[in-house]
């Protein structure tokens, strides 16, 4: 017999290190041709650590994207990162370089000041201009503005940028204490179909939202949340370290054996963007990397709960555990 | 992989001439999927290869009311073929479920049975549409029933110097239903844990000549003919289907191994068995 169920789940997640002391800094070169060049020591695992630095830097700058090359593929040459984990990247690096690229804007406006003959207050950085706020005669292209400071003022237009989040100070009576930079949310729904006489278990649908504070590429995010979502649904259904535990026997030694899913075994995915934005993130932001593995797996389990009332404490939920459980509740 | 020498068979009586020849170093290679695997896992170093994939033996042709498939013909071909859809749509079905497209474009049909897995995915479809091997060895042919071919876990009666040319299936009876499932660690590219092939023609409402058979849950692929006979001269009722299922799972000797355990094999072999024969019937 073939009964369903539906399961909701919910988690929140921390960017970055907590407790304080998770450190990035950032480089932000303008070149001579108003080009920006983005260095920073997290590397790229797929999550587009590049694409995020290089929207941030043409954002301050108010260049396009096209126009800002980032490096950060080798740990030697970058600067201080504590790397890509933790879902940090977005959150610390990303303060980083904002903070990089508005320092290089202001070397470019004290430039721009001597040339256009205004204050430093009342430049803006636009449309690949420097230019007067509300006065849009007085405005010198990027390149104008990086090539004569470059070349006539022997100007470096380099801007620096070091995100660290101070150490959590804890209160020795009551420990309380503030050790997080930002928590995300997030939730998930899953509706399962349970085969009572084989326990297999069809996973019908799967909608997973997530808060990413801003969402800065929400393609990017849409990927990334069903990336996690495949993994938790591995982790939920298929994947098995050790799977006649505590008996090490039948350890799988391939991607063969550990299976992971595959496209047929992903459900019909839904990605909701929640924008409940981080009061210190860049522009808002959090970083959801890690965390959107996190909630399918107990989304489905509890969908299975209330197919067949029974609860699977030990993951993955594999067949042969949705039919002991079946066999000990009717017993 | 160590060195050794290549050949390239022109045919399949040059193939077993050589596997005579050379004797135990010798392997026949045609889609590689299983021999490769065991090659680059150092499970052996063969001295000799010998590729089946220019020997002529690749193709679908009729003969009458049978279909003969070349041992070298790869399994998206057969899966692709309008004339297997035709006259023997159960091992489409299951040749569907096998591995992945990319595996299916090398690996062949012949390999698979040659490589005697209880777990081959075309066995169970083959074994109850009554198939049967031309084996072509250096001293001459014979046919040998499917059914009577696997002795063991990776053992069959291929004798050191026979490969297996052709397979012949018999066409699938028109008024006959059919079914067939598999139970794997995941939906595609998983090897099976569970595997039924059901093949029931039907005669006057009555089924007439049923055939089970079951992949993973024996040291072969197996025949579950108690359980299909009870079918026999009986409608699909409940109480038919619940008899052959469990007669079914009573012939499995399953074993624990990565995949799963003898206890749920057996399980889902009765459930399966169920299920299939229940759709048969409804």
């Amino acid at each position: 017999m073939k009964k369903q169920g539906k399961g909701i789940a919910a988690g929140f997640y921390p960017s970055g290190m907590s407790g304080g002391g998770d450190s990035s800094q950032a480089m932000v070169k303008v070149q001579p041709d108003g080009s920006a060049v983005v260095t920073v020591g997290s590397c790229d695992i797929g999550q587009g650590c590049k694409t995020i630095m290089a929207q941030i830097t043409a954002e301050v700058l108010g260049i396009d994207y096209e126009a800002v090359k980032v490096v950060n593929d080798d740990t030697d040459n970058c600067p201080l990162s504590f790397g890509t984990f933790a879902s940090r990247v977005t959150y610390v690096d990303g303060l980083a370089t904002k903070m990089a690229a508005e320092d290089a804007r202001r070397i470019l406006f004290e430039v721009a000041a001597v040339m256009l003959e205004c204050s430093e207050d009342e430049l803006e950085a636009a449309d690949s201009q420097i230019r007067v706020q509300g006065n849009p005669d007085k405005a010198l292209s990027i390149g104008e503005v990086a090539g004569a400071g470059t070349f006539g003022m022997r100007k470096f237009i380099l801007g620096l940028g070091h995100y660290m989040r101070d150490l959590a100070a804890m209160d020795p009576e009551t420990c309380e204490c503030d050790p997080f930079c930002t928590l995300a949310w997030a939730a998930s729904y899953a509706e399962v179909e349970v085969d009572t006489e084989t326990g297999e278990v069809d996973i019908l649908r799967l909608v997973n939202s997530y808060d990413v504070g801003k969402a800065m590429n929400p393609t990017h995010l849409e990927g990334q949340i069903d990336g996690g979502a495949t993994m938790g649904v591995g982790a939920a259904m298929s994947e098995d370290l050790h799977p006649f535990f505590p008996s090490l026997e039948f350890q799988p030694d391939n991607l063969g054996d550990y299976a992971i899913p595959t496209t047929m075994d992903v459900p019909d995915m839904e990605s909701v963007i929640y924008e409940c934005p981080s009061t210190n993130g860049p522009y808002g932001a959090k970083g959801i990397g890690e965390m959107t593995a996190n909630t399918p797996g107990p989304a489905i389990v509890n969908a299975i709960h209330d197919a067949v009332g029974i609860w699977i404490t030990n993951l993955p939920a594999t067949p042969e555990k949705v039919l002991r459980a079946l066999d000990a509740k009717g017993a | 992989m160590a060195e050794g020498e290549f050949y390239r068979a022109a045919n399949p009586q040059e193939a077993a001439g050589l596997l005579a020849q050379h004797g135990g170093g010798a392997r026949v290679l045609a889609g590689g999927t299983d021999l490769m695997v065991a090659i680059n896992k150092r499970k052996f170093k063969p001295q000799v290869l010998i590729y089946l994939g220019d020997a002529g033996m690749s193709g679908i042709s009729q003969e009458g009311d049978a279909l003969l498939i070349g041992a070298a013909t790869p399994l998206n071909e057969i899966l692709a073929s309008p004339l297997v859809a035709d006259k023997a749509p159960l091992l489409a079905a299951a040749i569907k479920q096998m591995a992945s497209p990319a595996i299916r474009n090398a690996g062949t049909i012949g390999g698979n049975l040659a490589n005697a897995s209880p777990a081959a995915d075309t066995a169970t479809p083959l074994l109850v549409l009554g198939a049967s091997l031309k084996l072509v060895g250096a001293k001459g042919e014979r046919e040998v029933p499917l059914a009577e071919f696997f002795t063991g876990p990776g053992q069959s009666v291929l004798g050191a110097d026979e490969i297996i040319a052709q397979v012949k299936v018999p066409a699938q009876a028109a008024k006959a239903k059919w079914a067939y499932r598999k139970v794997g660690k995941r939906k595609a590219q998983s090897l099976s844990v569970v595997s039924v092939a059901v093949y029931c023609p039907l005669s006057g409402g009555k089924v007439s000549g049923a055939a089970i058979a079951l992949g993973a849950v024996a040291p072969t692929p197996l025949l579950a003919t108690e359980a299909a006979g009870l079918l026999n001269g009986k409608a699909l009722d409940e109480a038919t289907i619940a008899a052959a299922a469990k007669a079914a799972a009573g012939a499995t000797s399953p074993i624990d191994d990565a995949r799963g355990t003898a206890w749920y094999r057996k399980r889902a072999s009765e459930a399966v068995v169920k299920q299939l024969l229940t759709e048969l019937a409804g």
